[in-house]
């Protein structure tokens, strides 16, 4: 490794003013990482890094390893790596990750329309940049060193800073390698089918290792809600966006000087003449009754009111030159799909695949994500991701190890220096 | 019951935590007043529970969706700190700080009626849920708190004579809050996998709890490496809670968070 040190080794100078002159090196460092990055994307023409895929990546990452623990107990007296163990470059890294990661927060990323400038610097994709990737590298490299030098030898006290450095680390580090083989694919079924490929981002179909077979797809919806709204926008009124109350028979609101109650809800109906009837008819609506009352003395007023759906018209009920009732479209409750998955051994299993309760199907990790929202109720697709991670052990390991620093760090309560 | 009767609730609580912060400074000499005041201000915070846990009865679902259900947790978790602070290392004038916080969140629940929203849907309906919440509202709780120290001792720093015992006391709040946050932040990363399939995508809301866990992580820094260097700490811990604000409500008025999985409603 360079040999040459580019800190001063001259001990003349006070510590204050040698630390002064470390984080100035730090931010230079920093400074350095950024234009490199940014120009590395100039050069590359704004396409992003594209990290290694396995095996590459495992190799890269032991080589790193090695060479961080080699530096470690062969060159501790180097200055660059005396250098790089310290606070200082330490905090520069985290100062330029922090300034990157700000720039994620404040700027839309990855949009279709961006300028070409945002492109070929890179900030466009900042996620996939260059800059985002050598500012990971430097940032796993102090972080690496100046864990190795407190963690040399290892001894209970320093417990909760390994668990939160190195759990950090391992977390900065396989979810960086690991992103390249991370696998996202979408299937589509529709019930009664049965299919064995999936589609990936840019929609090019890919064979997957099992079947599924949707039997049955099912939604169940919450009520819908009562909402008043101005005419002739027909919006609704700022003031009364939250006041709105889940529709059942005998449910009473008042609402801007009116006195409402709902005399009758049908959850599935359907129109005939000027009135609603309960059916369980492909495409029924829910549809409700109501009376309602000025507390002004502009009468009584009473009417079906419905949502509608893809099929049919919503019913409004007017209630005076300016208000309206409206009822609105119900959100899902839950959505599920039971399925018929034959793994690559042949063994068949029926299971019920719900939001939030993922299924396990060899490597792979299968997710209820969506159906045909233009059919809503009547869906008969059923959208599901199937979803390979191989480094997600090793991310849930360095998350257990930060949770338990965590739990350290609220032990302590405070810096146990002061 | 529900909303409705939330200022009933709140007018209670505030009457029994103002008599029992007024009787704890009363019995500084006497040790009956005291503990006569800790025991109503305890009082209050009790009643505030009923509300919520009647609220979350009525709502069947956890008061946690909407910004209004958040600083109801709020109006619960600030005294709740603020009294344990005082009874373990003394601190009077930060419950009353604490009980100060309290009130703007009660004022602002009483002054906008909240969602009669029963709806939770169903990326929302999981275990993780509670905990992922409550955690953060904790450490927000916390860390909002040590936001006023910060601006207290960069006063009594430039101003009058600064006082080694206010940034313990900041110490002390942000190695809790950050505890809380790193749980927060955590069990979300546990609980995205189990919902979208992936850990972390860089979701706006996410982005933003990265960026407050990291500010949180410069000041701790900062503190054990040069603690003499208190002002330069005091800025950054003020300087966190901007990003804190962004990543609690901010983020709603964010161009870039059309998208976010986090944006909910905009009650």
């Amino acid at each position: 490794m360079a040999s040459k040190p580019i800190i001063s080794k001259d001990n003349s100078t006070s510590p204050k003013r040698s630390t002064r002159k470390e984080y100035q090196q730090g931010f230079i460092i920093s400074l350095i990482i950024f234009i490199l990055g940014t120009s590395l994307e100039l050069i590359t023409g704004g396409h992003g890094a594209t990290l290694p895929r396995w095996p590459v990546n495992l190799q890269f990452g032991i080589a790193f390893m090695a060479l961080l623990l080699f530096l470690h107990f062969y060159y501790k007296q180097n200055s660059i790596i005396k250098w790089l163990s310290r606070v200082p470059a330490a905090m520069s890294s985290v100062v330029l990750f922090t300034f990157l990661v700000l720039i994620l927060g404040l700027t839309k990323q990855n949009e279709p329309d961006a300028s070409e400038i945002s492109i070929l610097t890179g900030f466009s994709h900042l996620r996939n940049s260059y800059t985002f990737l050598l500012s990971g590298l430097y940032l796993l490299t102090c972080l690496g060193f100046v864990a190795l030098r407190r963690l040399t030898p290892i001894t209970f006290k320093n417990i909760g800073f390994a668990l939160n450095h190195l759990g950090l680390w391992i977390i900065v580090f396989a979810g960086s390698l690991g992103s390249g083989d991370l696998e996202r694919l979408s299937i589509y079924v529709n019930e009664g089918q049965t299919v064995n490929y999936a589609y990936d981002k840019l929609q090019q179909p890919r064979e997957v290792p099992f079947t599924v077979k949707l039997v049955d797809f099912d939604i169940k919806d919450f009520p819908p809600k009562l909402a008043m709204i101005e005419q002739p926008e027909m919006i609704v009124p700022k003031d009364l966006k939250n006041n709105f109350l889940q529709i059942e028979t005998g449910m009473q609101i008042k609402l801007n000087n009116w006195d409402i109650s709902v005399k009758e809800f049908l959850p599935s109906a359907k129109k005939e003449g000027e009135k609603f009837v309960a059916t369980e008819d492909t495409f029924n609506v829910p549809a409700a009754f109501i009376v309602a009352t000025s507390t002004t003395g502009q009468g009584t007023k009473s009417g079906w009111l419905s949502c509608g759906n893809s099929q049919k018209e919503p019913s409004f009920m007017f209630l005076d030159n300016k208000f309206a009732l409206a009822m609105t479209i119900p959100t899902a409750k839950e959505f599920s799909s039971m399925l018929e998955i034959t793994d690559n051994k042949g063994k068949t299993e029926l299971v019920k695949l719900i939001v939030n309760k993922p299924i396990h199907v060899g490597a792979w990790n299968l997710y209820q994500t969506s159906y045909d929202e233009e059919a809503g109720k009547w869906s008969t697709l059923s959208v599901i991701e199937a979803i390979r991670d191989p480094w997600i052990s090793v991310i849930y390991t360095g998350i257990f190890m930060v949770l338990a620093g965590a739990v350290y760090l609220f032990w302590i309560g405070r810096n146990p220096k002061n | 019951m529900d909303w409705i009767n939330f200022p009933t609730y709140a007018i209670t609580s505030s009457i029994l935590w103002v008599i029992g912060l007024i009787m704890i400074y009363l019995g500084t000499k006497n040790k009956t007043i005291r503990i006569a005041g800790i025991g109503l201000f305890i009082a209050g915070i009790v009643v505030m529970i009923t509300f919520i846990a009647l609220l979350w009865y009525h709502l069947q679902r956890p008061p946690l969706r909407t910004l209004g259900e958040t600083r109801l947790l709020y109006v619960f978790f600030l005294p709740v700190i603020g009294i344990i602070f005082y009874v373990r290392w003394g601190y009077k004038w930060f419950l009353s700080y604490a009980l100060m916080m309290t009130f703007v969140f009660v004022l602002i629940n009483l002054n906008h009626p909240e969602t009669y929203d029963k709806t939770l849907m169903p990326a929302l309906q999981s275990p993780w849920f509670v905990p992922h919440v409550v955690v953060y509202i904790l450490g927000y709780a916390l860390l909002g708190v040590s936001t006023l120290v910060s601006v207290y001792g960069l006063y009594k720093h430039y101003f009058d004579t600064f006082e080694t015992k206010i940034i313990l006391l900041a110490d002390n709040l942000v190695y809790l809050g950050f505890a809380f946050l790193t749980l927060g932040l955590l069990f979300g990363a546990l609980w995205a996998k189990q919902a979208w399939g992936h850990y972390w995508t860089w979701d706006p809301k996410e982005t933003w709890a990265f960026l407050t866990w990291l500010g949180y992580l410069l000041y701790i820094h900062m503190r054990w490496q040069h603690p003499k260097k208190i002002s330069l700490s005091l800025w950054i811990l003020s300087l966190a809670f901007l990003m804190l604000i962004v990543a609690w409500f901010g983020i709603n008025y964010l161009p870039s968070a059309a998208n976010s999985v986090h944006v909910y409603s905009n009650g």
